[in-house]
């Protein structure tokens, strides 16, 4: 069948960083899906995230979101990363993130992902996002923007995509 | 593969490898050659599933940055596809519509060949019922592309089909400017039990 379930977890601690590494490399695309919060006193933090632990300035991205007043859209280049917003504590496990990362493992393009944010109480977002690089992805690193790490109950699910 | 969770030294692996869900099936794989190809065509579609959908990235050779990709269905190139589209560009947010048109939208844009060498535009497109003779289709797609410059897209799509009596048996898919979809271009067919 065409999506297969590479990896899964749960959180039972709050967690500062969650990686997968060793990806097959034998799928057309990946979906990462998260389902959680992060730990901060506050509304919202950020979730970022890179591939093969990537640190450079080769990420950029574009969003188009709603908070229920108003519709905007804005871009960042030459990021060394991409990012959505997730809820923190104030909000609770709140958020729902769907990562598509197109053609993966395909060395001949630049890696787009595509990817949907909802967080309940704050907004709605799809996103793209390029990383500058021609490289197979075999690792994608997660963790907050300024939070000390993501909620107990979070969970992380990585799929390939045949 | 592992999942490591740094969190004050814990680590902890979980791993359900191999677990597959019985939704989704490949039916259908193309990935563009040298020279590049006019459309993409898939026919004769297994008329067992629930949904379809498709997954790809694509390039136009159009001399432009980037350029709209369309679908036909069942060939028919009658004024039978109406279509929405909310897109931002980095800067602000558009919305577009059109009705009575000869084409469906697949993707709101992909790149062209004035583009960042190597960026690709991406979409994954919904058909739901497609087998029904009962209802006109409903196509969904999220697309879009990034240059790491002022040149960018993030998008939904809605188009409609208004044909309610016959089941989808093939699509056609190809740019907007009728140019050639470029080598390295892949998409793949699913179908959604």
């Amino acid at each position: 069948m065409a999506y297969t379930l590479i990896a899964s977890q749960t959180l039972l601690n709050p967690t500062a960083t969650v990686t997968f590494s060793g990806i097959p490399q034998g799928f057309k695309d990946l979906m990462l899906e998260f389902n959680g919060g992060i730990v901060k006193a506050a509304n919202i933090d950020s979730l970022l995230v890179q591939f093969n632990n990537d640190t450079g300035s080769n990420y950029s991205y574009t969003d188009l979101s709603g908070n229920g007043t108003t519709a905007s859209s804005t871009r960042q280049s030459s990021a060394t990363y991409f990012w959505c917003d997730v809820a923190a504590t104030n909000l609770g496990l709140s958020s729902v993130s769907t990562f598509n990362v197109m053609s993966y493992a395909n060395t001949n393009v630049y890696k787009t992902t595509l990817y949907r944010e909802a967080t309940a109480g704050n907004d709605t977002e799809a996103r793209v996002s390029l990383w500058r690089s021609t490289t197979a992805i075999t690792s994608i690193k997660l963790f907050p923007y300024t939070g000390s790490g993501f909620a107990t109950g979070s969970t992380f699910k990585l799929w390939g995509v045949f | 593969m592992s999942i490591k969770s740094m969190s004050s030294g814990n680590r902890s692996i979980s791993m359900l490898a191999g677990q597959t869900p019985e939704h989704h099936v490949l039916i259908g794989d193309v990935t563009v050659g040298a020279g590049g190809t006019a459309s993409i065509t898939f026919s004769n579609i297994d008329q067992s599933y629930q949904h379809l959908q498709i997954r790809g990235i694509a390039r136009s050779s159009v001399s432009a940055e980037s350029d709209a990709f369309r679908i036909r269905l069942n060939g028919d190139a009658g004024n039978n596809y109406a279509r929405h589209i909310l897109y931002g560009n980095g800067a602000s947010v558009y919305s577009m519509a059109a009705s009575s048109a000869n084409l469906g939208t697949a993707s709101g844009a992909v790149t062209g060949s004035t583009a960042t060498a190597n960026t690709f535009g991406v979409f994954i497109l919904d058909i739901l019922d497609y087998s029904s003779t009962a209802k006109n289709k409903t196509l969904r797609s999220i697309y879009g592309f990034d240059y790491n410059s002022t040149v960018s897209e993030i998008g939904l799509t809605s188009s409609l089909w208004m044909n309610s009596s016959t089941a989808v048996t093939s699509m056609n898919l190809f740019t907007g400017s009728s140019s050639n979809i470029v080598q390295f271009s892949t998409i793949q067919l699913y179908g959604v039990k």
